[in-house]
C-alpha cells in the first residue's frame, strides 16, 4: 500500500464500523487494514471506544409521561381541530378549496357580465322578450310564434260574454 | 429489557394519517414506538433525566400539533428527532450538559445489556464499565453541540448517516466527517482513562 492510499485519519474508518461504506469500499478498506498496521491500530481503538459507547445504559420511559402529554393533547385537540381541518384542506386536498373558489368566481363573473352578447340565440330571445313587453304594455296582444309564423293574438277578456255570430245582417231592418 | 422496535412502513403510514386526523390513540401508538428513542437521545444531549423528560413531553406535544405539516409519513422518525433537536437547541442552548448518575434500576438493566452484547470485550474492560460509562458520558457532554448531536444519533441511536443528514439539515459529507471527529474525541478520552488505569 502506498501512502496516498492510506486511509488512516480519514472518516472512512468510522464509516466502515457504522456500515456506511459500499461493499466495494468496505472490501478495499478491509484489505488495506490487513496490510497497514497504523490504520489497523487506529481502526481498532475507534472500534473499541465505539463498542463501549454502544453499551451505554438507556433510561426507561416514565409511565406517567404519556398521561401528562395526553392531557395537553385533548385541550389542544379542540382548538387544533379547526386548524387541522383548514390546513388539511389547503395542503392535503387543495383541489377542494380550489374548485370551490373557481366555482364562486365563475358565478360572480356570470352575474356581472351576463351571457356573451354576440350569441345570436340569446339576442333573438331578448328581442322577443322586449317586444312581448311592449305589446303587453300597449295591450295589443300576445306574440305567438308557431311554425315559423309570428301572429298577434288579441287578449280576450275571459269574463266577457261570448256573442254568437248568427250569420244574419244585424243592420237589416226586420220586417 | 425491550428496545422499542420500529413499526413497519405501512403501519407507520396508517398511524400517522390517523393521528393527523386527530386520532389520539394512533398518536399514542406512535409515542410507544418512538418515546424511548427520543427520551434517550434527549438524555444524552442534556445529561439530565428531568430535563430530557420535559423536552420529550414538549417534543411529542409539538409533533401532534404540527403533524399535518409532515408530508412523508415514512420520515416521521427523522421529523420527530428534528423537533427534539430544535427543542434542545432552543431550551438548552449554551448550557453544558449535566452529568447525572444513573439510578440502580438503570444499572441493573445495563448489566443485563452487558451480558447480551459484544462478548469480544476484554474481561477487565467489563469490570470497569460503571466508571467507564461515566467517562464516556462526560466525554459526550463536553462535545460541542454540533458534534454531540451527530455522535448521539450515530453511535447511540444508530441512525444512518443519510437520515442524520436530514435531521441536522447538513450535507452527508459534513455529517460523515463530524461523526468521525466526534468519535476521535470520545476515543481519546477513553484512551486517556484506560492508560491512567494501567
Ligand atoms: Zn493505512
Amino acid at each position: 500500500m502506498t501512502d496516498t492510499e492510506c486511509r488512516a485519519g480519514t472518516n472512512a474508518l468510522t464509516a466502515l464500523m457504522d456500515n456506511e461504506l459500499s461493499r466495494e469500499e468496505a472490501f478495499a478498506l478491509e484489505n488495506h487494514l490487513r496490510d497497514c498496521p497504523s490504520c489497523r491500530q487506529e481502526y481498532e481503538s475507534l472500534l473499541y471506544a465505539y463498542q463501549l459507547t454502544c453499551r451505554m445504559p438507556e433510561i426507561e420511559v416514565d409511565p406517567s409521561l404519556w398521561p401528562q402529554i395526553r392531557s395537553k393533547l385533548s385541550s389542544e385537540s379542540m382548538i387544533g381541530r379547526w386548524k387541522r381541518f383548514i390546513h388539511g384542506l389547503l395542503f392535503d386536498r387543495p383541489w377542494v378549496p380550489a374548485t370551490a373558489a373557481l366555482g364562486i368566481v365563475a358565478v360572480v363573473l356570470f352575474l356581472l357580465v351576463g351571457p356573451p352578447p354576440d350569441n345570436p340565440a340569446s339576442k333573438e330571445f331578448s328581442a322577443f322578450v322586449q317586444q312581448r313587453e311592449i305589446l303587453f304594455k300597449r295591450d295589443q296582444g300576445v306574440l305567438f310564434r308557431s311554425g315559423g309564423f309570428n301572429r298577434y293574438e288579441p287578449r280576450r277578456n275571459p269574463f266577457m260574454r261570448q256573442v254568437q255570430y248568427t250569420g244574419q245582417n244585424p243592420f237589416r231592418s226586420r220586417r | 429489557m425491550s428496545l422499542s422496535s420500529s413499526p413497519s412502513g405501512d403501519h407507520l403510514t396508517e398511524l400517522v394519517s390517523k393521528a393527523k386526523r386527530g386520532d389520539v390513540d394512533a398518536f399514542q401508538n406512535l409515542y410507544k414506538f418512538f418515546s424511548r428513542k427520543i427520551l434517550n437521545y434527549l438524555f444524552r444531549m442534556t445529561g439530565s433525566r428531568e430535563e430530557s423528560e420535559d423536552l420529550a413531553q414538549d417534543t411529542f406535544i409539538q409533533a401532534y400539533k404540527k403533524l399535518s405539516s409532515l408530508r412523508e409519513p415514512l420520515k416521521f422518525q427523522s421529523w420527530l428527532f428534528r423537533i427534539a433537536q430544535n427543542n434542545v437547541y432552543q431550551k438548552h442552548r449554551g448550557r453544558q450538559p449535566l452529568i447525572e448518575s444513573i439510578d440502580e434500576h438503570d444499572l441493573t438493566e445495563w448489566s443485563e445489556l452487558q451480558q447480551l452484547t459484544t462478548p469480544q470485550m476484554e474481561p477487565e474492560a467489563q469490570a470497569l464499565s460503571v466508571e467507564l460509562e461515566a467517562v464516556i458520558a462526560r466525554a459526550i457532554s463536553r462535545l460541542t453541540e454540533k458534534y454531540r448531536t451527530v455522535f448521539v444519533l450515530s453511535a447511540i441511536q444508530r441512525i444512518s448517516y443519510q437520515e442524520i443528514s436530514g435531521i441536522v439539515n447538513r450535507s452527508l459529507a459534513s455529517v460523515k466527517s463530524d461523526i468521525h471527529r466526534a468519535r476521535i474525541v470520545v476515543r481519546d478520552k477513553v484512551k486517556e482513562y484506560m492508560s491512567d488505569r494501567h
